[in-house]
């Protein structure tokens, strides 16, 4: 990463280290996230279905399935299928790589917001202004 | 005055459309699939159940003898079929499997527990089973996590010694209303709570 000029803000070197980590690819697609965010909420065993999915995150059909392909090809999100009579139903549940890659999204998410409130309130030192 | 602008700041390499808000709906995600695992279980069953409990005591408490038995009955195989037929939803909690064993073998020790107690008429033993039956749903809901499960059983077993006190004819039937409809109102105050959040 390019030498950055200084900024004068107060950034925390933890989070400036968060900062610097690139975000998880697959998870900065908003819909992959919040798929995983409706599947995270369930407890570890929990699953839900293709129309559960789109129900909760109101998003269409092509749209989801899309997006959720993928997830299942990174390993994010495992997929089981139940048969009731004829019936068959495919359920899908956040691996615990996908719960993992969740959290970090999130916790990047909150340093970001952290970071963006702190540089918005009255730092102790003033940078001189020039004259004009 | 200096700009304080630095276009090549650890933030602006960042390309995260307003992350609060995007926290802020991830917060809601999670808490709406949360909620629409609960309702499968607690939300529609809830109603059936109340108004089978209602039909049920209330006919009991007011045609002692086989005829009441047979609505509380029929109200009680209805109940069970059409919940157990609704029973698949989109959400899976994970824990059906365990949950659902618990109530079978909450069932099937019932009536061994009758037994064991003795009550002295239909309406103690009909007191006692109801008492036994929320708190297996009060352990249901500490098994589900579920904190508002658990304050309507440990609610609904304190209606029962309540009414199992009050030596009354009319404490079955009084019974049978007050947990009715206390069941019946969680069950359709959970389901609409889950619609109303939902956004489609």
């Amino acid at each position: 990463m390019s030498d950055l000029p200084p900024t004068g803000a107060t950034i925390p070197d933890d989070v400036a280290a968060l900062l610097r980590t690139p975000f998880d690819p697959v998870l900065s697609d908003p819909v992959r996230l919040r798929i995983q965010a409706a599947l995270g909420g369930l407890p570890r065993a929990g699953s839900m279905t293709f129309t559960g999915l789109g129900k909760t995150l109101g998003i269409s059909d092509g749209n989801l399935g899309a997006h959720l392909a993928v997830l299942v090809e990174i390993g994010y999100v495992a997929t089981r299928v139940s048969w009731r009579g004829k019936r068959r139903t495919t359920w899908y549940q956040a691996t615990d790589a996908g719960r993992a890659a969740f959290a970090t999204q999130v916790e990047a998410l909150r340093s970001v917001t952290s970071a963006s409130t702190d540089r918005m309130s009255p730092r102790p030192h003033q940078h001189p202004t020039s004259p004009g | 005055m200096a700009s304080d602008r630095h276009p090549q700041s650890a933030t602006d390499a960042v390309a995260v459309p307003n992350p609060a808000a995007t926290l802020a709906d991830l917060e809601a995600i999670a808490d709406r699939s949360r909620r629409s695992g609960l309702v499968r279980a607690t939300g529609w069953p809830m109603v059936v159940w109340g108004i089978a409990w209602l039909v049920g005591y209330v006919a009991l408490g007011l045609l002692p003898g086989p005829p009441g038995l047979a609505i509380a009955l029929t109200a009680s195989v209805a109940a069970t079929t059409v919940t157990w037929r609704g029973r698949a939803g989109t959400t899976r909690t994970g824990w059906e499997p365990q949950l659902r064993a618990a109530w079978v073998v909450l069932m099937l020790a019932s009536p061994l527990l009758v037994v064991v107690a003795q009550p002295g008429s239909v309406a103690e033993i009909a007191l006692l089973l109801g008492g036994l039956w929320a708190l297996g749903l009060a352990l249901y809901g500490v098994a589900s996590r579920d904190r508002s499960l658990v304050a309507l059983g440990l609610a609904l077993l304190s209606a029962a010694t309540v009414f199992s006190l009050w030596q009354h004819d009319a404490a079955l039937a009084g019974f049978g209303v007050v947990s009715g409809t206390t069941m019946v109102a969680f069950g359709t105050a959970r389901t609409a709570r889950v619609r109303r959040r939902s956004p489609s």
